[in-house]
């Protein structure tokens, strides 16, 4: 299983990774509200928090269903955490549909990490 | 006109309303957008001779075709007025975050028109569009605006999206170097546009965007992203020195090429630079790079001090914000003959809280010095020993000045009104009333004419000539000679323009060793607007030539275009030399098709369908 | 960081004196110094500032003459 590792250490908050996300995803058009992976800064710490709409654990749920989102089937589990009241940000600005990180296909090719300068996003097995 | 939103938000606040209009692509294809659009619409509905703080100055908010898109380094905007501090056309340029934003509202723009009647502050969230009371935090700093304009959104995910340009104390009380601070520490600093804002008594803007930006082929876009990353990861410069020590990086090689000012630019070389150099703030007070919107450089700084001896008003142990820049180093630095990096850092924070330019409140604090070390400005006016070197000076008188509290009442006025109240104009360093950068052209001779000429006064970022003439970065000149360095400055002047007008920042250019075909290629990808370049270079072109109309009706002349008497007289620099501007200032109008007094000729004007 | 590790010893704040032989050139200080020749990008000589090339490595220097050499750096 493909992971994506961050390192919050190396983030200068750029957020390529969400212009790059939303450029991948959709036709011809960047809105990084429309980003599956946020940029967030943490002004008394001095830094930067990414959060990514990835897998979540396998936990209990009473409402496992799959779902399809523009012509790919999801496991409803995989999506507990994109569409959570507590992570609000996973969803289309404009339709209210959860958004989904995929790592841009298969096999995979995270944009994100493609155009991270710094190296905080790199890929890793588990 | 994708790439573009095509639409400009026009806010009238003496009526209290506003209407949002199209763009004509027409208007817009000859000026491109940022600095050229804004100063086109300032041309067009401004009279250049308008006292910049009535009613009928306009204040314009302007982003470019690749602002928010992605390419790198593409978050900057530009403010467009005209002036108070020099009653030039005033076009100050600011990256962060809040130039991308409003492209995802869906504005390229913001055309603000008459003054409120009371504190307002503009509320964007995509089409809704409100003015709302700023009357609760009036007064307030820019750092406590945002977090107030945050506090009150019941919604805490939308307050985390928004961002905030807002003016603090300074440009309240309409200090004419008071600057617009967006994402709490990034400014549209010089030529005092936050000033301009207070007259309009217009606190703030907040916005925030959920829409898209166009791109027609998203395939040759990425394409010309990567490859300028690439560029950009392979520049010296901009892979290696600016990531790693920031601006700053400058301070010891300016120093060893002996044009840093020193002491209000009595002197070129400063014994301790080492101590306030890039490299030192790397080693000590450096929290992390931080990077602007699409930013692979990352050259701003988040840093931390803790030096109670020189906090100067009594506040707390500890501070933490971003910066010190390479201008707001030396300046507050070596010009005041301070290395106390802590106090310097202090200063720059109060400047960003205040909404003041750091680089003219630190020359005008040089200016202070030296008046006051020649007895010319008194101690009892002061209130203090202002001797240079003295670090608790720098930060009262800061502070002083962000508030208008003493002699911080002139100081505000900028350098030039101070000099001149107490009888020596002459100790003001700058050009058209604008404080100059930490470049001192007795040195790098293309500087001196570059400082002259530039349509905003004394300025770095109009013609960054360093990059030949010290740094070497693409093609190494020699900095002391003047042949050749007319058309030297011309060329960087409209590239600059262009840069300017589409939204990338110019450290692209450092990278791309000023190239047309590296901006063309990312407009093009971007817009599909297919500009070739001689038709960007006429834009360059077009814009300064604009600019200086604008000038020119505003009442300025020839005479405008000189530099202080120190770097025309005073031999410094390397070789002991003066400034020598006469040598290249009529190659240089003759370049630019100007007539001996620096008025574009008929010819000239209608060439670039200015006419 | 690592362009510190070539100063000498004896060196303090980012300065050194170094003795070359008589008619001795730049391109000997980078040698003496251990600094491949390639490595920096620009060197200042008395305040002038000479960019880096072949011809500036064969300049001779002179008694008393400070040099100031730098890796990649620039933009303000």
């Amino acid at each position: 299983m493909i992971r994506l590792k961050i390192d919050h250490g190396k983030c200068t908050g750029c957020q390529e990774c969400e212009t790059a996300c939303s450029m991948k995803h959709y036709t011809n058009e960047v809105n990084p509200k429309k980003s599956r992976i946020r940029v967030f800064e943490d002004e008394e710490e001095q830094r930067f928090f990414l959060i990514i709409a990835g897998p979540t654990t396998t936990a209990e749920c009473t409402s496992k269903f799959d779902v399809v989102i523009a012509g790919q089937q999801y496991d409803g589990c995989t999506l507990c955490r994109s569409s959570c009241p507590a992570r609000p940000w996973f969803t289309e600005p404009d339709t209210g549909v959860a958004l989904k990180c995929d790592f841009c296909g298969d096999p995979p090719d995270p944009h994100c990490v493609k155009v991270c300068e710094k190296g905080a996003l790199s890929i890793m097995e588990i | 006109m994708e790439a573009w939103m095509g639409k400009i938000l026009r806010v009238n606040l003496s009526y209290g309303d506003y209407h949002i209009e199209e763009i004509d692509p027409d208007y817009l294809r000859p000026y491109l957008g940022g600095r050229g659009l804004g100063s086109k619409i300032l041309y067009d509905e401004v009279d250049p001779q308008v006292d910049p703080f009535s009613p009928e100055n306009k204040l314009i908010f302007m982003t470019g075709p690749l602002t928010g898109t992605g390419a790198p380094c593409s978050s900057r905007y530009m403010v467009i007025t005209k002036s108070p501090l020099s009653g030039t056309i005033a076009c100050s340029n600011s990256g962060g975050f809040f130039g991308p934003e409003l492209k995802f509202a869906g504005y390229d723009g913001i055309i603000f028109e008459g003054v409120a009647d009371e504190p307002v502050y503009l509320w964007i969230n995509d089409d809704e569009v409100e003015i709302r009371s700023a009357a609760e935090f009036w007064g307030k700093t820019t750092h406590e605006t945002e977090d107030f304009i945050r506090a009150k959104i019941e919604n805490k995910y939308l307050a985390k999206e928004i961002r905030v340009a807002s003016i603090g104390p300074a440009g309240e009380k309409l200090s004419r170097i008071a600057c617009v601070i967006n994402d709490k520490n990034r400014a549209a600093g010089r030529s005092g546009v936050g000033a301009v804002m207070g007259s309009k008594k217009l606190k703030a803007i907040a916005v925030r965007g959920t829409g898209k930006i166009m791109l027609p082929d998203k395939e040759a876009f990425h394409k010309a992203v990567l490859h300028a990353r690439d560029v950009i990861r392979a520049g010296p410069v901009t892979g290696e020195a600016l990531p790693a020590y920031g601006t700053a990086v400058l301070v010891n090689i300016i120093n060893e090429a002996k044009i840093l000012p020193t002491n209000n630019w009595q002197v070129t070389y400063f014994e301790t630079a080492n101590k306030i150099a890039g490299e030192t703030i790397a080693e000590t007070i450096l929290k992390r790079p931080k990077g602007c919107f699409a930013c692979p450089i990352a050259c701003g700084r988040l840093t931390e001090i803790s030096d109670p001896q020189n906090t100067g008003m009594g506040s707390p142990k500890y501070f933490k914000g971003e910066g010190p820049e390479y201008e707001t180093v030396e300046l507050m630095g070596a010009s005041c003959g301070i290395d106390n990096l802590a106090a310097i850092t202090k200063a720059n924070y109060l400047c960003n809280e205040m909404g003041m330019d750091t680089i003219s409140a630190a020359a005008t604090v040089a200016t202070a010095m030296e008046l006051y070390e020649k007895g010319y400005l008194p101690e009892k006016d002061l209130g203090l020993k202002a001797n240079f070197g003295n670090a608790d000076a720098l930060i009262i008188l800061t502070e002083k000045m962000g508030k208008r509290e003493g002699i911080g009442d002139i100081m505000a006025e900028g350098g030039y009104r101070l000099a001149e109240q107490y009888g020596h104009p002459e100790l003001f360093m700058g050009v058209k009333k604008l404080e100059a950068p930490a470049y001192d052209p007795r040195g790098v001779q293309s500087m001196g004419l570059q400082y002259a000429t530039s349509n905003r006064g004394a300025c770095h970022v109009r013609g960054y000539a360093i990059a030949n003439e010290i740094l070497g970065v693409h093609v190494k000149t020699d900095p002391l000679i003047t042949e050749g360095k007319a058309e030297m400055v011309k060329t960087f002047q409209d590239i600059t323009a262009v840069i300017d007008s589409s939204g990338l920042c110019l450290f692209v250019a450092l990278a791309t060793n000023f190239l047309y075909e590296e901006i063309q290629s990312l407009i093009n990808a971007a817009s599909g607007a297919g500009y070739t370049v001689d038709e960007l270079v006429s834009i360059g072109e077009r814009i300064s030539n604009l600019e200086r109309l604008f000038n020119l009706k505003a009442g300025l002349t020839k005479a405008d275009d000189t530099l202080p008497k120190r770097l025309l007289e005073e031999p410094g620099g390397p070789k002991g030399d003066v400034c020598r501007l006469n040598e290249m200032l009529p190659e240089y109008y003759q370049l630019r098709g100007w007539d001996e007094n620096g008025v574009p000729t008929t010819d000239k004007l209608s060439g670039l369908g200015l006419q | 960081m690592k362009f510190k590790q070539y100063l000498p010893a004896s060196s303090s704040d980012g300065k050194a004196m170094v003795s070359l032989k008589d008619g001795g050139t730049l391109g000997d200080l980078l040698d003496t110094l251990g600094i491949p020749p390639d490595v920096p990008k620009l060197v200042i000589i008395n305040g002038i500032s000479r960019g880096v090339s072949n011809t500036v490595n064969a300049e001779t220097l002179t008694d008393g003459d400070v040099v100031a050499i730098f890796p990649p750096s620039g933009g303000g």
